[in-house]
């Protein structure tokens, strides 16, 4: 079993640099030891460097909030801009261990501990700091959740102009209604697929008059294609990771690159050399069936992304393992159809977006993936304030009915060290009865 | 008659009833102790129907356009645009209308029928409404708002002008504010001011803009865009530029020195508009959650009192 190594350790080395600037929480997780693995880290904790720098240099900076994969696709058809997701400041007051003042600049403006975490956004456009100020704001709202319209809304208090666009409900088409397939094996009515292709088309029509650049078809194309090359690496990883026998990746290590394919850590080409490099370790430690936890882990669904990124790590040192991730990212890896029209295309990848639709379609969703992993327990997530928190549980439980699965609810503050008693007792009993339900079932 | 209950004011009730339903808006909230996180208001819409009832639920928020999720009985949820200074968001509210159109036709309507003349109809009503509304004490006013949302039907004559008191003119503003809450204007009343301007979603801010009448009979549809989705102001609309400036003018034409903020414990949506109102200036703002009405009433009365003593 290949261990997992502390800040410390030599491999290491390359992030310490990253704790000395602030991310303190670093040296509280455990890394893999591979070096694509730490190159993996040093790229996302490297993206705040690689915007300014563009910026610098003249480049054009969108700030894309909430749809999580679809303009950066758009904007990587524009050769001097760069699309990045403010959204992931969330993570910053865990990085930070709160020394950003990311929360406490949101609570100054008046959103609160009632808000999602991802209210540390407000913290960074209001100082300046942690992310460059994007050249322009991109805000989805339809279907997203309050907290973030809520925020994105105090944003443009404060004087910024977001362009907002609109990305409805996914609802199940009406009797006798026209519909198209989605990447992701769903069927949407066709009407739905095509307002969000008009409002794609908005978003490329304002990029053009923001940037001076022409976006034309050939473009598009050519940047779909690209992003459709690092999500299929990114699918191919998580699909041999999720399924092998023994995990050939830690849990945090799956979600960083998970993220990779929400925007390519805005550099495409780096993000592309760098998956080539996971993907072959991957290969590597599955054909030698290696694994960097115990082969008789306990194989878990985990649903919702984790604020505080130490808890994914005490799952793992309570027995667990991950089988399945809904981290609210399955859009952003569902296969953009290439026999489509670029914008077409888009608009159905988006509306594969497990969170605009009910509660049940998603757990429905991760469940029917799940089972094909062989899960045998799941973690439902919360996020603290999100205004969805409250139904994600119950759905879960409902849609895992059928399977005999334990569920266990936790919240995930931004730093849970306060929390891990009532967080790691929740764990280990979970593990606990889904080990029990292997030998004696209910 | 079938009943529709929804509880939007983005759904027009003319358009209910010109399919041969009944519209019923509600306005009622479950109890408080509802569990925790779960809206109260979205609890008590899926509360209200009875069976054999149609319910509508708008996709407003979050915990609206989730509760739709559960329902066994036929509902339709009413996917309505967050945006709506484009093309597009216009489009998309009109083509809801049409696919609710559908719905009502499934489900024991018939085909809309002289759906003009029901739009002038509630036009008239809603005249008649805003005219008496404006004669009223704020609680009598509410609960002619709150009749007109249940049944459709507004106070026969139009009352005598209400003397001026000297009371203190606030605002309310947020969502709904259930009748089972309508004591706070009392409250508010008792501390020496008078809601002068109903922003809560019953209330007139919810009200449909008066309707274009040759619109009305050329494109009734276009028309009911233009007085619904186009007009009525709400926390959740992007940009939310309608409800500033719909503030702004009721407090030019009403004297307005206060506003009362009241959201639903957990509504980030209304809760997010309290720094935003802070931020804009204008006018003090009081914060009274949905609940303080009852169970810490003494507190917020003795919050009311002192806003009235730095205003007197």
């Amino acid at each position: 079993m290949i261990v997992g190594i502390d800040l410390a350790h030599p491999a290491a080395a390359p992030l310490r640099r990253w704790h000395a600037s602030g991310s303190l929480r670093l040296a509280d997780l455990r890394f893999d030891p591979d070096p694509a693995c730490i190159a993996l880290w040093d790229f996302v904790l490297s993206e705040e460097d690689r915007l300014r720098a563009a910026q610098a240099a003249g480049g054009f900076i969108v700030g894309a909030m909430k749809d999580l994969g679809t303009v950066p696709v758009l904007v990587a058809a524009i050769p001097a801009a760069r699309a990045f997701y403010p959204d992931g400041a969330w993570w910053l007051p865990c990085l930070q261990r709160h020394s950003g003042g990311q929360l406490a600049a949101a609570d100054r403006l008046g959103i609160g501990e009632s808000f999602c975490p991802v209210r540390a956004l407000l913290g960074c456009y209001a100082a300046g700091s942690d992310f460059p100020t994007p050249d322009l704001d991109i805000c989805a709202v339809g279907a997203t959740c309050d907290d973030f319209s809520a925020v994105a809304q105090r944003l443009a208090g404060l004087g910024r102009d977001i362009l907002w666009w609109e990305l409805p409900a996914f609802r199940e088409a009406d009797p006798g209604e026209a519909v198209v397939a989605l990447p992701d094996g769903q069927r949407a009515p066709l009407a739905l697929a095509q307002a969000v292709e008009r409002e794609l088309e908005r978003l490329r029509q304002a990029l053009e008059r923001a940037t001076g650049a022409t976006i034309d078809a050939a473009a598009l194309a050519r940047a779909v294609q690209a992003a459709e090359t690092v999500r299929a690496q990114v699918r191919t990883i998580r699909q041999l990771a999720l399924a092998a026998p023994a995990a050939p990746l830690p849990a945090v290590e799956l979600l960083l690159v998970e993220i990779l394919a929400l925007h390519f850590c805005s550099d495409l080409e780096r993000c592309r050399e760098l998956l080539d490099r996971i993907l072959a370790l991957v290969q590597r430690r599955v054909a030698a069936n290696e694994g960097v936890l115990p082969a008789d882990a306990v194989r878990v669904l985990w649903l919702n992304p984790v604020a505080d990124l130490r808890v994914l790590q005490w799952l793992e040192d309570d027995g667990g393992r991950l089988a399945c991730t809904d981290f609210m990212t399955a859009q952003a890896m569902a296969p953009i159809p290439m026999d489509l029209p670029p914008l077409a295309a888009l608009a159905r990848t988006a509306l594969c977006d497990r969170m605009i639709g009910s509660d049940r379609r998603r757990a429905a969703l991760a469940v029917a993936e799940a089972r094909t992993y062989g899960a045998e327990a799941v973690v439902v997530a919360r996020i603290p304030g999100a205004s969805h928190g409250c139904a994600e549980g119950p759905a879960m439980v409902r849609a895992v009915a059928g399977c005999g699965w334990p569920v266990a609810g936790i919240e995930v503050p931004t730093l849970a060290d306060s929390a891990a008693g009532q967080i790691r007792s929740r764990l280990e009993s979970l593990m606990e009865t889904a080990r029990a339900r292997r030998t004696v079932q209910p | 008659m079938r009943r529709v209950v929804f509880s939007s004011p983005f759904i027009p009730p003319e358009f209910i009833s010109a399919h041969g339903v009944q519209p019923v808006r509600v306005l009622q909230a479950a109890a408080a102790d509802c569990h925790q996180g779960r809206c109260a208001t979205a609890e008590g819409l899926a509360l209200a129907p009875q069976a054999e009832d149609l319910l509508v639920i708008a996709s407003s928020c979050d915990q609206m356009r989730r509760s739709a999720e559960e329902r066994t009985a036929p509902t339709f949820r009413f996917d309505l645009p967050v945006t709506w200074t484009t093309a597009n968001a216009a489009r998309m509210y009109r083509e809801e209308l049409q696919r609710l159109s559908r719905f009502l036709v499934r489900h024991g309507g018939h085909e809309p029928v002289e759906l003009a003349a029901h739009l002038l109809d509630h036009d008239q009503r809603r005249a008649r409404l805003r005219a008496g509304c404006a004669c009223l004490p704020a609680r009598a006013a509410a609960e002619a708002l709150a009749g007109y949302a249940a049944t459709g039907s507004v106070p026969s004559a139009d009352p005598s002008p209400t003397p001026a008191d000297g009371s203190v003119p606030v605002a309310l503003l947020g969502g709904p504010l259930p009748p089972a809450a309508f004591g706070l204007h009392d409250l508010i009343e008792a501390c020496g001011a008078r809601i002068a301007l109903d922003g809560s979603e019953g209330g007139e801010r919810g009200l449909a803009a008066p309707c274009d009448r040759r619109l009305a009979v050329d494109d009734p549809l276009a028309a009911l865009v233009d007085c619904y989705f186009l007009a009525i102001p709400d926390a959740f609309r992007r940009p939310d530029s309608l409800l500033y400036a719909w503030l702004e003018r009721g407090i030019t034409e009403r004297g307005i020195r206060a506003v009362v903020l009241r959201p639903d414990p957990w509504c980030d949506l209304w809760r997010a508009v309290g720094p935003r109102l802070h931020d804009w200036g204008c006018l003090p703002v009081v914060l009274a959650e949905a609940g303080e009405e009852s169970g810490a009433q003494p507190r917020l009365a003795t919050r009311i009192q002192a806003l009235v003593e730095m205003l007197s």
